[in-house]
This record gives structure tokens, sequence and C-alpha cells, in this order.
């Protein structure tokens, strides 16, 4: 029994010692967020006409929350469909119809009917807001067992236009607005 | 030979599982998505329930406290639990209870480990040998002193203790301990965590765990109880959406326990004698549980175990199957009620080998245990007054049916000042020994011309024994001035009828289990918690019992009222210190005081003195993810007694133990 054990420990000893590379400090909920934020756009289609042309940004805003602005800023170096990225801060819903992805940070009152208004706009909204997939957002951040993942209302994303791939949706914990 | 099957099975999948996770803080950009949902965001699983407005004396140990405490098993760590009290009797037996009535067979205290019930359901009390967990693995232990049984059911007497290990989320990656030293000869663990899918985590383990023997304190002779243990087992955890959660998880373990047992009946001469030998425990379990939520305010958890354990022992073998299923539902209503019910099902089959000094017939039989349970949590006040009313209602084949209600009531005059009352009525029911068990007590060699035969006295099972009663009142403060210091408080009286007792009608008539013990226990416990700066923590806790038993029916010459009353240390105190020299050098010490046994065995006509004893280790970080650690517990003095067993243990003294020990995360 002695020898078994101490070749078990010698075995795994051996395995993870090769195969493991060692992760550094981790990132911060802020970071992962914004890495979230990018990794969607490589799922989503949007319509030419959110485009006025070839040449046209692809604008991710942020409404609600100034802090998490600079988590995004690193994102523009990187491009979208051949896009450059832009990101913006708005002060208010009206100014943000410019914009293809919408963050909107948890200190927004009447969050549910200002997001009426741009229901038919080509705009993925993003938000952790409890019942933001529920109600009229799109993607809802959602922390599960200490990590952070996401519910989407595809009736909504239907209902402006914009596509989203089924490999996205399979990684969402749940999807609701789903026709029967 | 199975079991080599199965550990190598094990070891097979933990190889199987290569990690995942590689990531560096600047590309985290460039990760995709099925990285970034394996990244842990908030360390904890579940916070740590609001302690302060729970109406039970209740007493958290977490994570902080397990890393610092030096310990290497539960027991170890339950003895900074105020009002629990925890000897050793040997290297692998200890007396453990709540709020008094302390025995190798401490009956009234229940035990659940992730809900699984560990209580030996035919034979009464805790085998703590084989209650072993990766301690690193442990997410908190929770222990209510005090009647438990409207949630808890029977035997949740005097207290509960549940042991609750992190999801298998939290423990993501590997985990590589060993550790060595005088008395722990070994101590390893293999732990590994991985996420099979995007909602599936898993992990396994492998766990060894060598004691080496004490002395007895007659002769200072080797005890022979050197033992040890090895364990394997699993835990998955996994989500369908939002509103389904489940686990599977499943342990199996063997060991092997050295035990010189004096002293024991034999039908020859010299007719009692002392027996050495090496005695096999071992057991395997399986759990599954299944939560599902349908409203913010309306969750259900289904539970469904299966647990097997056998033990040998020189007078005994038993063979152990529980089949247990738990509902329960917890929702709100009316705003004002938060109600909480369930029902349960228990199924024990049992087998015993038969010996000249124990029996038990028949020797297989089962059992069946129903239950129903319903709590309402009242808000009286807005957030001043809380009313608790609930009962559990349960059938067993002993005793038949029993009600347990509790009433309790929690008062927040102000934020940081709680006070709390409660009055309940909890039964320990019977267990297969006092209802069909016979145990040989005495043999008188035979006579010449009187009587050619032996003649065996012995203590024989009832079949009309009873459950025993007990109902108890308590009172609790707390208060927490500010975030680094806080007070605990609690107060009991418990007045307990229908005791375990051996009646006999005369001094020749034969002894049989009875109820007629009957008495009162009151006490406190104290507990303070002070953080004066960042890098000092320090507890203090103390606690007092008196017990007053009585047997107007006592004919057989064993006091068993002066074993109940004499084997729980009046006073205790424990004060802790939790220095932080270094970011990755850290310094604990841990002090108690125990107070004297007067009597706590048949055989032995002498007390166990008082001790205070002094625990102390070093943890040093030297990178991340290793740790090295140097603990001495016992350092006081080389050795002391703790606890003599009722029966079949020498009188055995616990010796210091200094230990090495080295943790590798990855």
């Amino acid at each position: 029994m002695h020898k078994f054990l101490l070749h078990i420990f010698l075995t795994l000893f051996l395995i993870n010692g090769t195969v493991v590379l060692h992760a550094a400090e981790k990132p911060s909920e802020m970071q992962l967020k914004a890495a979230y934020l990018y990794n969607f756009a490589k799922f989503i289609k949007w319509p030419d006409s959110a485009f006025s042309d070839s040449q046209t940004s692809f604008v991710i805003g942020v409404l609600g929350d100034k802090n998490f602005t600079g988590y995004l800023l690193p994102l523009t170096t990187k491009t979208v469909n051949e896009r450059a990225i832009v990101i913006k801060t708005y002060t208010s819903i009206d100014e943000a119809s410019d914009a293809h992805i919408l963050y909107l940070g948890p200190s927004i009152s009447g969050l549910n009917t200002q997001l009426e208004k741009l229901k038919t706009r080509p705009i993925i909204t993003i938000s952790e807001n409890k019942k933001f997939a529920a109600t009229n957002g799109m993607i809802q951040f959602v922390p599960v067992r200490g990590r952070l993942r996401f519910i989407i209302n595809l009736a909504n994303a239907d209902a402006a236009g914009v596509r989203i791939d089924s490999q996205l949706l399979s990684l969402a914990i749940d999807v609701l607005g789903v026709k029967k | 030979m199975l079991k080599k099957c199965l550990l190598t099975a094990l070891i097979s999948i933990l190889m199987a599982m290569i990690p995942v996770l590689v990531l560096a803080q600047d590309d985290v950009l460039d990760l995709d998505l099925e990285s970034l949902m394996q990244i842990q965001v908030t360390s904890a699983g579940r916070k740590e329930q609001n302690m302060m407005d729970v109406p039970a004396a209740i007493y958290v140990i977490g994570r902080d406290e397990i890393r610092n405490s030096g310990a290497t098993s539960i027991p170890e760590l339950l003895r900074m639990v105020p009002g629990l009290q925890v000897t050793r009797i040997g290297s692998s037996q200890w007396a453990i209870t709540s709020r008094g009535f302390n025995g190798t067979f401490a009956n009234k205290l229940l035990v659940q480990i992730d809900g699984r019930s560990v209580y030996t359901p035919s034979y009464s009390g805790v085998y703590w040998d084989v209650q072993n967990v990766v301690l690193e693995d442990v997410e908190r232990i929770e222990v209510i002193r005090g009647p438990g049984a409207t949630l808890w059911g029977a035997n949740a007497v005097n207290g509960i203790i549940n042991v609750i290990t992190k999801q298998a989320s939290d423990t993501q990656g590997g985990l590589v301990s060993i550790g060595s030293g005088n008395h722990e000869k070994l101590m390893a663990t293999a732990r590994y965590g991985s996420q099979f899918n995007q909602d599936t985590y898993g992990r396994f383990y492998l766990y060894r765990h060598e004691q080496d023997a004490y002395e007895t304190l007659e002769d200072k002779t080797d005890a022979y109880d050197d033992w040890l243990i090895t364990q394997g087992g699993f835990r998955l955890d996994g989500d369908r959406g939002l509103k389904d959660a489940w686990t599977i998880q499943g342990d199996l373990y063997q060991g092997d326990r050295n035990l010189r047992v004096s002293d024991i009946w034999i039908a020859e001469p010299p007719y009692q004698t002392e027996q050495i030998g090496t005695f096999d425990i071992d057991g395997h379990n399986i759990l599954a549980r299944w939560e599902h939520t349908t409203s913010d305010t309306s969750a259900g958890t289904m539970q469904i175990y299966y647990d097997y354990t056998n033990r040998e022992d020189a007078y005994l073998e038993q063979t152990n199957r529980t089949l247990d299923i738990d509902l329960q539902h917890r929702f709100q209503y009316a705003e004002r009620h938060d109600i909480v019910w369930g029902l349960g099902y228990r199924l024990n089959s049992d087998d015993f080998s038969r010996t000249f000094q124990m029996d038990l017939t028949p020797d297989s039989d089962s059992q069946q245990t129903f239950s129903a349970f319903a709590q309402d949590e009242i808000t009286l006040l807005a957030n001043k007054v809380w009313l608790t009313l609930g009962s559990k209602f349960e059938h067993n084949d002993y005793s038949g049916f029993e009600v347990q209600p509790n009433v309790r009531v929690l008062w927040k005059p102000q934020d940081d000042h709680r006070l709390w009352a409660s009055i309940s009525r909890a039964v320990r029911t019977p267990s297969r020994i006092e209802d069909s068990g016979r145990i040989t007590t005495l043999v008188i060699p035979p006579i010449p011309f009187v009587n050619p035969d032996i003649t065996v006295v012995s203590i024989l099972g009832n079949s009309e024994f009873t459950s025993e009663e007990l109902i108890a009142y308590e009172v609790g403060y707390r208060y927490l001035p500010s975030e680094s210091i806080s007070f605990d408080l609690a107060l009991f009286f418990n007045n307990y009828e229908k005791l375990q007792a051996y009646n006999q009608s005369s001094p020749i008539d034969l002894i049989y289990f009875g109820n007629t013990i009957s008495g009162e226990v009151y006490g406190l416990e104290f507990t303070t918690q002070w953080s004066p700066t960042d890098w000092l923590e320090t507890e203090l806790s103390y606690s007092y019992i008196d017990i007053k038993m009585e047997d107007p029916q006592a004919l057989t010459g064993i006091d068993q009222e002066a074993m109940i009353e004499g084997s729980s240390p009046k006073n205790q105190i424990s004060l802790k210190a939790s220095i932080a020299l270094q970011e990755n050098l850290h310094l604990n010490l841990w002090g108690r005081y125990v107070d004297e046994l007067e009597k706590s065995s048949i055989v032995a006509d002498f007390p166990v003195d008082d001790y205070t004893t002094l625990d102390a280790n070093i943890r040093w970080q030297p990178v991340d993810d290793l740790e090295l650690s140097l603990v001495g517990q016992n350092l006081f003095d080389n050795k002391h007694l703790e606890f003599i067993s009722e029966q079949f243990t020498k009188p055995t003294e616990i010796g210091r133990s200094i230990y090495a020990k080295l943790t590798w995360t990855f």
C-alpha cells in the first residue's frame, strides 16, 4: 500500500508539474467584463444599416458607469470585423443611438422605460442589473459559482435586428425569449 | 483488491483531466469566451450566513480558523468551540460532546458532513476516526450547541455539527500536501479540481493519514493505538440554467487501527484478558443533491444518499447501511412569514458479529424512520422582532411517534445588539444495542461443589427502552460594537428525563437498559473576538457547565450518575492569537485550560487532572503557491491524560506532537 501511494503522488507531481503553466494575478471583474464585451462582438451580426459606410467605426458605449470606460480603452488597438473600435461615454440614453454595444451601469433610474427608446435600434444592450434580460435588455451578466456568466434575451435582440450566433447562445447559462 | 482498483481508476481520471486554464493579466482580452467563463472573480462561493441573526448558540469555524489552527482532523478543530467538550481517549479514539454527557459513545450530538449524517445509527455515537475530510477543501464547520431537533431531527439533542466542504468550483486546480512529525507519521493529500464543461465542475482527492501510538498512563508502555487510513473521493457540482443546481459526491476509505483492548471478558480462564490486535475500518458513501429555485422567495432541495460503514473491534464487528432521502422547501408567505418544511425517510440495515463479550439479537435487522417538519419565521415587528415556531414529527421503529417542537425569539434593540431566547424539546431515540443488545459485564468462575459452570452477568437490551427526553431553555446575547470586536454569550438550562440507566429489579436479577435517570444541566458559554490591529486577531472563549443527575432505581453498583456528572470539565478556557509577522509569515498561538474530570469511567477510580496546553505554529509562504508550516501541539507538557474510556481502553496519555507540513497549490 505504501509503495502504491508513493507511486500515485509521484505520478501526480509529474503530470501536473509538466503541463500547468502558472496563472498570473487574477484579472479584475471589470477587466473580465471588458474582455466579454469584445468577445460578444465576434459572435454578433449587426445589420448593414448599423454602419453608414465601410469606414464607420465600431462603437462600444458606456452609460452610468464612468469607471468602466478605462477598462475598455485597451480594446481601441483591436478591431471588430475590420472596423476600428471606438469607446464612448454617454450621459443620457438619447446620446447612445450611434452605439453598437451599449453597457449600462448599475445606477440608472427607470432603466427599463429608457430602454424602450432603443428597442428597435440595432444596439446590443448589456448590463448586470437584476431582471435586465427578463425585461428590455439583451445580455445580462450573472454571477454563478464565483464566475461571471451571462443570460441572453433572444426576442429583444431579434426585435432590434441583430443576429446572435448560436455558438454564443450555447454558452449562455440561460436564453430567454425563444420562440417555441 | 477492489479498493486498489477503485483507487487506480480515480488516478486514471485525475490523469485524464488536463489543466485547461492558462492566463496572464495582460492577455485577458485575448481569451476566448470559454476561458473567460472559468475565471473566478469572487473567492468565496457562499458568504458566511449572518451569524448575528441566528436565534441559537452558533459558532462557525471558517477557512482562516482552519488554516491557522494547525489541526490535522475535525476533532482537533472542534477544541476551539465553546460549549463543546472535546477529549482524546487515544490515538484513534475521541470522546466529543456538546453541553455534557461525554463518553466514547456520546450520543446526544448530531454530526453531518455535507448533509450526510455520520451518527452511527445502530450503536449511538460518532466514530471520529472515519470522519475525515481534506481540511483545505472545507468551507466552514457550523456548530450549534443546544437542541436542533426541529430542523435536523432526532439525536440533535445537545448540538449539531455541520461540516460543509467547498463547492468543486471553488477548488479548481491542484493541491498536494505532505506532513510528518513525531506523532503524525504521515499526512498526505492530493487534490485536483477541473471544469468539465461550462456548467460542470469536479474535484478528486486522495488522502492518507498515519498516526503513531501513545503510551498508557499506568506503566508508560506502548498503548498500541497507532493507526492509519486511506481515503479517496470526488465532488461534482453543476448548473442547469440559473434555476437548477446539482451536486454529486462520494468517498471511499479503508483503515487499520491497532488497539490494546483491556479488559474484555472471555469464556475461559482467566475470564478477563487484554487483547491486542489490528482492526479494519472501511466504508463508502455517495450523495446526490438537487436544488431548484422557483423564484426569489421560493426554493426546494432534494437529497439522497447511501452510506456504508464496516467496523471491526475486539468485541464486535458491525456493518451499517443507510439510505436517506430528504426533501425541503423554503418560501415566503405574505411578506411576514419565512416558511421551511420538509419530509424525510431513512432506512438502516445492520449486521453484527457475535462474541462472548457482546451480541445483538437478531444479528441482522433493519429500521425505518419517517419524518416531517415545518418551521415558520415570523417577522413580528419589521427589523426588530422575529418569532420562530416549528416542530419535527418523526416515527421510528423503537419508540414510535416523536414530536420535537421549538419556539425562538430574536430581538434587535439596536443594530449592533441582539437578544434571543428559546424553549425546545428534543429526544434521543433508542439505539439498536439498547433495544436488543447484550454486553458481558462480569464472569463468575465456577465455584467447586456449588456451581460447576461459569456465571455470566450481562447488561441486556430492552424492547421497552424508550427515548431520552430534553426540554431546553436558552437565552443569548450578541454585541458587535465595531468590525474589530464582538461578544457572544449563551446561557442554558436543560431538563432531562428518561435517560439511559442500567436497571435491575433486585441485586440478583438481570440487568437491563432502562430510562430511570433524570437530571438538570446548566451552563454558560462566552466568546469574544478582538482584532486590535490588522496584523493581530485574538479570540477568548470560556465555558462553564454544571450537571446534576439522579437515579432512584440504582441498584447495580455502577454509579452512572457520577459518570455523567464527572465526565465534563466544569470550566474550559481557550485563548487564540493569530499574528501576521509579515505578509507571508504567520504565527499562531493557542492556549487552552481544561478543568478536572472527576469520573469518566466505570473502571478507573481516579480523576483526570486539569491541564493547560499550548499549541503554536508558523506558516511561511516563500512563494505564492507554496506553504511551509511547522506545528507544535501540547507544547507545555510532555503528555497528559484527557479522558478515561468507559471501558475497553487503558487510560492513555496524549503526548506532545510536532510536525512539519508542505503544501503546494497549482
